[in-house]
C-alpha cells in the first residue's frame, strides 16, 4: 500500500519536469523558426531585386539585338552584346560576387539563338533564345538561377482578290504576335507581286491601301492595283520594339 | 501533521507557476510592431533598386537617358519616392564616364547619411547602350 502512494507521487513530479521539457522544446522551436523567417525575408527582397534587375537587363539586351539582327545586323551581335551585359554585371554586382554566364540556343531553327524565317506560306518568325545562369555569392547572400529569355516576333498573312481583267481589289488579314500573344505594329509596308518571279511593288497611296487596326493585333489590308494578275502579297512589319518581320502569301481568287 | 506531508497543493502552485511562464514567453514572441525591410540603409537600398527596376521594366528609363530627358527623369523618380527621401542620380556610360551634365537630384543635401545603389541598364533599341545608373538616397529627417 506505502509503495503505490509512493509511485503516484512520483508520477506527478515526473509529469511536470516532462511538460517543462517539452515547453522549453516548443518554446526554442518556435524562436528559432521566427529567427530564420526574419532572415528569409531580409535577403529575399534583396535577392529578387538583384535578380529582377538582371532578367530585366538581358531581356533588354536580347529584344536589342534581335531588333538589330532583324533589321539587317550581323547575327554576332547577340553575342557581342551579351558579352557585354556580363561585364558591366559583373562588374556592378549587387552584393558581393557576381557571374553570368549565357548560352544562344543552337538547335534547330535556331542558329547562335536567333531564328529568322520569312517563309512564303504566310508565316514570318523573328526569334531569339538564350539560357542564362547567375550565380552570386556575398557576405550577407548567395543564390543561383537558370532561366531562359526567348523575345520572338511572328506574323501569318492570309489574302485574296477580286475584280476584272486589268482592275484588282486585294484583301488580306496579317496577325501580329509577340511570345506573350498579340503584339501591336508600329508600322506595316505591303507589296506585290503580279508576275511569277517579277519585281516587289509597294503598295502606295494611290493604289488605296486601307488599314484597319482592330487593337488585338489583327490587321485587315486593302487595296486596287491595276495588274493581270495578282499572284503574291507580302506584308512588312516592325513592331513596337522595333523588331522586324515579313510574311508573303499567295492570293487566292474569290 | 497532514498539513506537512500533503505536498500536492505546492504542486499546483508550481503547475500554475510554469502555466504563467508558457503564456509570458508566448506573448513575448508576438512581434510589438511589424518590421519592414530591416536596418534603415537596407530599406532606402531596396527603395532605391525598386525605384529603377520600375522605371526599367517598360523601357522608360533607357528611353529617357537616350533623349537627355533629365527634367522628366528627375520628376520620374521623384514620383517613386517618398517626399522624406532626398536622391541623386548619376548616369554613366559602361567605361563608368558620367553622361548627365546637369544634377538630377531632388535639392542639396541635408542629411550626410546616404545609401547608394548600382544598376545596370541596357537599352532594347537596336543601337545597344549599356548604362550605370547610380541612385543614392538620404531621408530628410
Amino acid at each position: 500500500m506505502k509503495r503505490k502512494r509512493r509511485n503516484s507521487n512520483n508520477s506527478g513530479q515526473a509529469l511536470i519536469i516532462t511538460s517543462l521539457i517539452i515547453t522549453m522544446l516548443l518554446l526554442s522551436t518556435a524562436y528559432y523558426v521566427f529567427e530564420i523567417e526574419k532572415n528569409v525575408t531580409g535577403n529575399s527582397t534583396s535577392i529578387d531585386y538583384a535578380f529582377m534587375a538582371t532578367k530585366l537587363s538581358t531581356l533588354n539586351t536580347v529584344v536589342s539585338a534581335l531588333a538589330n539582327v532583324s533589321n539587317g545586323g550581323n547575327p554576332s551581335v547577340l553575342r557581342a552584346s551579351l558579352s557585354r551585359l556580363v561585364s558591366a554585371v559583373e562588374s556592378h554586382s549587387y552584393d558581393g560576387e557576381s557571374r553570368l554566364l549565357f548560352k544562344p540556343l543552337n538547335s534547330s531553327p535556331y542558329q547562335d539563338g536567333i531564328e529568322i524565317a520569312w517563309e512564303s506560306n504566310g508565316l514570318g518568325i523573328s526569334s531569339a533564345h538564350v539560357s542564362l545562369s547567375l550565380n552570386a555569392s556575398g557576405p550577407s547572400l548567395s543564390y543561383y538561377s537558370e532561366y531562359a529569355v526567348n523575345v520572338t516576333t511572328a506574323l501569318t498573312l492570309q489574302g485574296s482578290f477580286t475584280g476584272n481583267d486589268s482592275e484588282k481589289t486585294v484583301n488580306a488579314t496579317c496577325r501580329v504576335y509577340d511570345e506573350q500573344g498579340f503584339a501591336l505594329a508600329k508600322d506595316i509596308t505591303v507589296l506585290y507581286q503580279n508576275e511569277t518571279d517579277g519585281p516587289w511593288i509597294p503598295v502606295s497611296p494611290v493604289d488605296t491601301l486601307n488599314v484597319i487596326d482592330y487593337g488585338n493585333g489583327t490587321y485587315s489590308l486593302s487595296f486596287n492595283v491595276y495588274a493581270q494578275n495578282v499572284l503574291e502579297i507580302s506584308a512588312q512589319v516592325h513592331d513596337t520594339r522595333d523588331i522586324f518581320v515579313m510574311a508573303n502569301a499567295t492570293c487566292n481568287i474569290v | 501533521m497532514r498539513f506537512l506531508k500533503d505536498n500536492r497543493g505546492q504542486i499546483r502552485v508550481i503547475e500554475a507557476f510554469f502555466a504563467a511562464v508558457l503564456l509570458l514567453s508566448a506573448l513575448a514572441m508576438i512581434p510589438s510592431e511589424t518590421h519592414v525591410g530591416g536596418s534603415n540603409d537596407e530599406i532606402l537600398h531596396s527603395a532605391a533598386q525598386r525605384t529603377l527596376i520600375t522605371l526599367d521594366s517598360d523601357g522608360t528609363l533607357s528611353r529617357l537617358i537616350e533623349n537627355e530627358s533629365w527634367t522628366t527623369l528627375r520628376k520620374c523618380v521623384q514620383s517613386l519616392l517618398s517626399p522624406t527621401i532626398w536622391f541623386n542620380l548619376t548616369i554613366f556610360d559602361e567605361n563608368m564616364n558620367p553622361i548627365n551634365e546637369v544634377q538630377i537630384s531632388s535639392g542639396s543635401q541635408i542629411n550626410k547619411d546616404t545609401v547608394a545603389a548600382d544598376y545596370v541598364c541596357a537599352s532594347s533599341g537596336s543601337n545597344y547602350r549599356i548604362y550605370v545608373i547610380r541612385l543614392q538616397l538620404s531621408n530628410v529627417n
